[in-house]
């Protein structure tokens, strides 16, 4: 008897560590892993592992003033980067980003120079922006909750820079909790200043996935001023490996 | 005279080059075809020393304006054929010059599955990690001291045959140059190798130059978010005063002397260094 109410006790302790165990993994199953959904967020804004990108950058001053510049920008892997200025007065400068740094060829000076982190950020759209990296390769994730902006159900995550190809050091993304697109995000400085606001503002479907065609930037100090960033053309292609390296530049 | 021979005659196989490449290929891409013209024009003033101390015995302080106006065009085709001048008048308070110079015009072809590219004329190859002084670029001609982004395009190319071979992170250069023709304000090695790599996140690159052996290295890295650093160090066996810049920038007749250099340096026949 006294066996039988051991055993009848045994059973029910295993069943409750099981019953919880199986709610556990539910719950964990529910909240989506942050790397994995900083991958898909990727994925939509880029489309592919290997792209090359028309992107027209609209500026709007306060005064109603519109400056348009163009880029042709070509991605590889996650942590290399190569940007072509199209505009007359930019014409056949490039930037190269890479894990290693950063390097800008101007063609007066015939050769690429290694640049500072710093001078990723001029511009009111930065040189790091244009570049367009994937988060997933150069940021650490962490799922900070849920949130409703506007009526939009969203996840938040916050980004921790671990690479030197990273922009910004903090970045913390609301990404639609429907199809993880991402919808708004905030660029912080190392001193933990808000750099920048970003609105992702449209997608293109794409053979049945969204990607990222329209984003706008706006600073903090200049409430009417709007940067757009409008990816014209997305084009999956594969590079020689050489082509991101600083001395190809004026040969590109 | 025979330099200037060979480089109209190299500027002429480019053009003949350039056009025989758009008449041939029936697959002509006309948008790879870039002309450019830019006009220039500038006004300088400067206080003006001069440093020729052996005949003066101390420096003699005067002001200069000159004026320049002029042009350059460029032509290139898909990075294979390319074709620079530039010309301009120029003037001061004691002459007028007319100036005309191909800053480049040479041929070359790249092999896009191996990463090799081979060129052959007079072409700008600027090296080394420096914004101003760059010991270890040993192809490339002389600089203004007042223009070290050439934006007035005064750099002129050196004649030579030149390869590179390009890896994912890595570039090896091999150039042969007659450089006592080339207009470089220094001595030079006629034969140069460079290999360029990334070390750890530093730029890194090894240099050496013959006959008279010449070996350096470079390296740069940046640290935190604005501390930029930049090394040039080159050893070189030849003369002293190459390192020293005692004639004037473009080499004429000044107020103080009718020649341009005067050198109580001789060949010193020892190696030294140059840091930067």
């Amino acid at each position: 008897m006294i066996k039988l109410r051991r055993a009848h006790k045994w059973f029910d302790m295993t069943g409750r560590i099981v019953l919880l165990n199986v709610l556990l993994t539910g719950a964990v199953a529910a909240a989506p892993n942050a790397q994995n959904l900083l991958e898909e967020v990727d994925k939509h804004r880029l489309g592919w592992d290997s792209v090359e990108v028309d992107v027209n950058i609209t500026t709007t001053k306060s005064w109603g003033k519109k400056t348009v510049k163009r880029y042709l920008v070509r991605v590889t892997g996650k942590e290399r980067s190569l940007v072509k200025f199209l505009n007359p007065e930019e014409r056949g400068q490039y930037l190269l980003m890479r894990n290693e740094g950063m390097w800008m060829y101007f063609p007066n000076t015939r050769r690429a120079i290694r640049i500072t982190p710093l001078q990723r950020l001029t511009g009111n759209t930065s040189n790091g922006d244009i570049a367009n990296l994937p988060f997933s390769g150069n940021y650490t994730p962490q799922l900070l909750g849920s949130e409703n902006v506007g009526g939009v159900a969203t996840l938040v995550l916050e980004l921790k820079a671990f690479s030197r190809a990273a922009t910004y050091p903090t970045i913390k993304i609301w990404v639609r909790q429907d199809n993880h697109t991402p919808y708004r995000a905030e660029y912080y400085l190392a001193s933990g200043k808000l750099m920048k606001n970003v609105d992702y503002v449209a997608y293109e479907d794409r053979a049945g996935y969204l990607v990222l065609k329209t984003m706008q930037f706006r600073v903090p100090h200049k409430p009417n001023e709007v940067s757009e960033m409008q990816f014209t053309r997305i084009e999956p292609k594969t590079f020689p490996a050489y082509w991101f390296q600083k001395n190809y530049l004026p040969r590109l | 005279m025979k330099q200037f021979l060979l480089i109209k005659w190299l500027c002429f196989v480019s053009l003949v080059g350039v056009f025989g490449l758009t008449k041939a290929s029936a697959q002509l891409e006309w948008e790879e075809l870039e002309w450019s013209i830019e006009p220039k024009t500038e006004i300088i003033w400067q206080d003006q020393r001069s440093n020729q101390f052996d005949i003066l015995k101390e420096p003699a302080r005067f002001a200069k304006v000159e004026g320049r106006m002029g042009m350059e065009l460029g032509m290139q085709y898909e990075k294979t054929a390319t074709v620079s001048w530039l010309g301009y008048v120029t003037g001061n308070e004691w002459e007028n010059k007319k100036y005309s110079r191909f800053r480049e015009a040479y041929l070359g072809h790249e092999w896009t599955e191996l990463g090799l590219e081979v060129s052959l004329g007079r072409r700008i190859i600027r090296q080394g990690t420096g914004y101003i002084a760059r010991p270890t670029s040993l192809l490339e001609g002389q600089v203004r001291r007042q223009d070290p982004d050439d934006h007035w395009g005064a750099l002129l190319g050196s004649d030579m045959l030149f390869l590179q071979w390009f890896k994912e992170d890595s570039t090896f250069s091999f150039a042969v140059t007659d450089s006592d023709k080339n207009r470089n304000p220094r001595e030079r090695p006629d034969v140069v190798f460079r290999y360029e790599t990334l070390w750890g996140d530093a730029d890194f690159a090894v240099v050496a130059g013959l006959p008279d052996p010449a070996f350096g290295f470079a390296w740069a890295n940046v640290f935190g978010e604005g501390l930029e650093l930049h090394a040039d160090i080159l050893a070189q066996r030849g003369t002293t005063r190459a390192y020293h810049q005692v004639t004037q920038e473009n080499s004429e007749p000044t107020l103080y002397t009718d020649y341009p250099y005067v050198s109580p340096w001789e060949d010193s026949g020892r190696f030294f260094c140059i840091v930067c």
